[in-house]
């Protein structure tokens, strides 16, 4: 049954009339979506990029943390809460994640009294850490520089695919009848009465009982549109590194520098895809539209993430990436707006993924608590289809057996099958670009970045959405030809 | 190497993988893999030359396993997928000779935007075989042996073509390679940004709708376990010259031979 | 038309037919993506002996007759190519 079937919509004016309506297709808002979704509320997910995942969720290292700062905050109780269920939550999305552990690495005598400090706040936030030796540290990830004085323990800590969680989050949302819009930036908000706002994006007019606020960076706009609370949120750049699977594929673990007073470093960050993540640096810049990489600062990363693990060289690195992560005055924002009672704010600068299951269920309280009228659906879907992978299974053959999509092979250095490009370009959250293909399968993300394969994923993408080569979208703003 | 029943695997069937296979062919049994429903690589599958060297390989014995992708190459053995099958193939040594690839702008040290109209020259020579006009202002990056079939293409559909970084007959524009390079443009490209040392204006950006990158070819590597130079019982026969298919096979069947010899050697001592 | 390839099954609409390079190029559209196939004078060797029996030729032109005739009678010029 879809959210916005009410009979009376069209009388108003009105294209939809749910409960509630999450603006923001991140991490957050697919979590939220797919959280509500599971209820007898209606929900409609508003985002206004032409795919979910555009913003910071598409650009972070893919760390899901167990420690993240201090204890005793809401954000250190939202991961706490989340750590522990990565296995089986991804299990049930078929997302791929590893808890592979990580080495925090002190390279001076300050750091290694700092890592001290650190054990004990990973500690009071409810996860495991062990001081180790230099030896010790290079027994659990022997790539660590020989300069290591002393070492951290962090075996709670493990990756994800970010962007693959949060397609799966929509994906979730969407099963159980939630209406996911896109291309919908919401452009006008109106209060009709103390209960309702009304939406507007450019094609469509949503009147909700209640809006979760979880745009990111547009949080601040958001808020202001709904004559909401000032919240001023800026664009902090990360710069990336991707590092080639031929070196990444021996780490063990994840690698993190020791954290300063001022910043938390660069990192190693294997990936689930085999290659790793060098980053990211921090930057308030003005403009949230800004996403260019420079020479100087891609540079310093190499040679930062170079001093945790020497191995690492510039000719290792096949791609460079930047994205705006969302910072504000609260780092971590999950609370009713002080002014418009409906209004949810849920943002987070940098923790998006790590908070979001439990954040998800904690808005979920949170509404209910407000007057949500919602019960657990009976027949709601919490397990998403299983989605294999050619390279990341250990039966190929018989995966080839049982499809013979999977055995050919698009994207030849990332071992992307035609089967997992059709999944893609499928389902209820499907890919509508070449990068939303990439996003939700990793193909083109290997060494040879698109050269051999982007072609017939064009050709693919352009027959799944009635495109040519000159309009098929490139990314998720533009397309192939111009 | 009578001793040794197992076949020599190639990965490739363009003029060097068939040179290899030829060479080889004679005195070993040969696996000859590639991942195009058909032989050529980058001479094409309808090069007379091609068609001639394929049909000789398999007059030879040669084992040619078409539109199959190898994937991994662990303990003598090359894992094969194909549509519908699958299997390890045992070979007592594999030459790669899977081509060359345009350099990524990583490989190039282009920073800056990711916008839509940045394609490598592979893609941007399918994408144009289509006839459909897709760009106005084309910049070709490099002197790779796409640039300038990706040049005529694009011009025969309209566009103007700027080269930067090759001695360029085939642009109407040529402008040397910078030391340092940029990306500008948030959705769509809008220029390539130039950084030159010395005497000038600090940068100067040359404003397009697409950017093909075509420079300092390199080896295609996709086999886990045959990437780094060094593999064990790994031969890369991927040459950045000569371009002449001819020569390439010439080449490549030579490569075969000096193995051969190489083993025979370690065979008697 | 359909076309059956390992990565799954591709619709293809003819839109115009001519005689080229010694054979007949059908150009069309694979979704919106152009394509086209030739069927050239060497091809032929090929096609007769997949139809060895007589009565499979004569039922094979009976029946392709009738549809290019059908075929021609419908075929619109392709549209212009280009933006």
């Amino acid at each position: 049954m879809h959210a916005d079937q009410d009979p009376l919509a069209g009388v108003r004016g009105l294209d939809s009339d749910v409960d509630v309506a999450v603006v923001g297709g991140g991490v957050l808002g697919t979590a939220i979506a797919a959280r509500v979704a599971a209820t007898t509320a209606s929900v409609c997910l508003l985002e206004a990029e032409t795919d979910v995942a555009e913003g910071a969720s598409k650009g972070n290292a893919g760390v899901a943390v167990a420690y993240y700062g201090p204890p005793g905050t809401d954000e250190a109780a939202l991961i706490e809460a989340s750590f522990p269920g990565w296995e089986e939550l991804a299990g049930r999305l078929s997302v791929p994640y590893r808890r592979l552990g990580a080495v925090m690495v002190a390279l001076d005598d300050e750091q290694a009294a700092a890592l001290e400090h650190t054990r004990d706040e990973v500690r009071a936030c409810g996860a495991r850490a062990e001081m180790l030796t230099s030896a010790q540290t290079r027994d659990l990830e022997p790539l660590v520089t020989a300069r290591c004085v002393a070492g951290l323990s962090m075996p709670d800590e493990g990756v994800i695919d970010p962007m693959a969680l949060t397609v799966a989050y929509a994906q979730l949302a969407a099963v159980n009848g939630a209406a996911i819009r896109l291309a919908s930036p919401v452009t006008a908000v109106r209060a009709e009465d103390d209960e309702h706002l009304v939406l507007s994006t450019p094609a469509a007019r949503i009147r909700a009982r209640f809006v979760v606020n979880a745009a990111g960076l547009a949080a601040g706009r958001v808020s202001r549109l709904a004559g909401g609370e000032e919240l001023r949120y800026w664009p902090r750049k990360g710069q990336y590194a991707v590092l080639d699977r031929a070196l990444a594929s021996s780490l063990a673990r994840i690698v993190f520098s020791t954290h300063s007073a001022t910043t938390k470093g660069i990192n190693v960050v294997p990936t689930t895809h085999g290659s790793a993540l060098l980053g990211p640096t921090a930057l308030d810049a003005g403009d949230a539209g800004d996403k260019a990489t420079d020479r100087d600062t891609i540079e310093h990363v190499i040679a930062s993430a170079a001093a945790l693990v020497p191995s690492i060289r510039p000719e290792h690195v096949i791609k460079y990436f930047a994205a705006n992560r969302p910072a504000s005055d609260e780092q971590h924002r999950l609370r009713f707006d002080a002014r418009v009672p409906n209004l949810l704010h849920c943002t987070n600068r940098s923790a998006g993924v790590s908070v979001s299951p439990a954040a998800a269920s904690r808005v979920l309280e949170l509404l209910l608590a407000a007057g949500l009228d919602a019960r657990r659906r009976t027949g709601a879907v919490d397990v998403l289809p299983p989605a294999p992978r050619l390279r990341a299974t250990a039966e190929p053959a018989a995966l080839i057996n049982q499809d013979p999509q999977f055995g050919q092979v698009v994207c030849a250095c990332e071992h992307v099958s035609a089967a997992e490009i059709n999944r893609a370009l499928d389902g209820p959250v499907p890919a509508t670009s070449i990068d939303g293909v990439r996003k939700r399968t990793g193909a083109m993300y290997g060494r040879c970045q698109g050269s051999l394969c982007s072609a017939g994923i064009a050709f693919l993408t352009a027959l799944r959405t009635g495109t040519s080569p000159a309009t098929v979208r490139q990314t998720a703003r533009g397309a192939l030809g111009s | 190497m009578n001793t040794d029943p197992r076949p020599v695997a190639v990965v490739g069937a363009g003029p060097s993988g068939l040179g290899c296979a030829i060479g080889l062919a004679a005195h070993v049994p040969v696996v000859l893999v590639e991942r195009i429903p058909v032989a050529g690589g980058s001479a094409g599958w309808e090069n007379p030359e091609i068609r001639g060297h394929a049909a000789h390989a398999a007059g030879l014995g040669v084992e040619l396993r078409l539109g199959q992708t190898a994937i991994r190459w662990s303990g003598h053995r090359l894992l094969v997928a194909g549509p519908g099958a699958c299997d390890w193939v045992p070979a007592r040594h594999l030459f790669v000779a899977a081509g060359l690839r345009p350099a990524t702008a990583a490989d190039l040290k282009l920073t800056g935007d990711r916008p839509a109209g940045v394609v490598p020259a592979t893609v941007a020579e399918h994408l144009l075989d289509t006839g459909v006009a897709l760009w106005r202002t084309v910049v070709i990056v490099g002197d790779g042996p796409w640039a300038p079939r990706v040049a005529e293409r694009a011009r025969r559909l309209g566009a103007r073509i700027i080269a930067v970084g090759s001695d360029a007959a085939w642009a109407d524009e040529q402008l040397d390679r910078p030391r340092q390079w940029r990306i500008v443009g948030r959705d769509r490209v809008r220029a390539l940004r130039l950084c030159y040392e010395g005497a000038g204006p600090a940068s100067i950006d040359v404003r397009c709708d697409a950017v093909v990158l075509a420079a300092d070819p390199l080896p295609n590597r996709n086999i886990d376990g045959a990437v780094l130079p060094g593999s064990a019982q790994v031969s890369f026969v991927q040459p950045a010259a000569p371009r002449d298919p001819g020569e390439r096979f010439d080449a490549a069947r030579r490569a075969a031979g000096e193995w051969l010899e190489a083993a025979r050697k370690v065979v008697l001592a | 038309m359909k076309v059956s390839s390992p990565i799954g099954e591709l619709p293809f609409e003819p839109r115009k037919v001519s005689v080229k390079d010694g054979g007949i190029e059908i150009q069309g559209l694979m979704g919106a993506w152009p394509a086209h196939v030739h069927i050239g004078l060497d091809d032929l060797p090929a096609l007769a002996r997949l139809l060895a029996r007589p009565a499979a030729a004569a039922a094979a032109a009976a029946v392709i007759t009738a549809g290019l005739t059908r075929f021609a009678r419908s075929v619109r010029p392709a549209p212009s190519k280009g933006n």
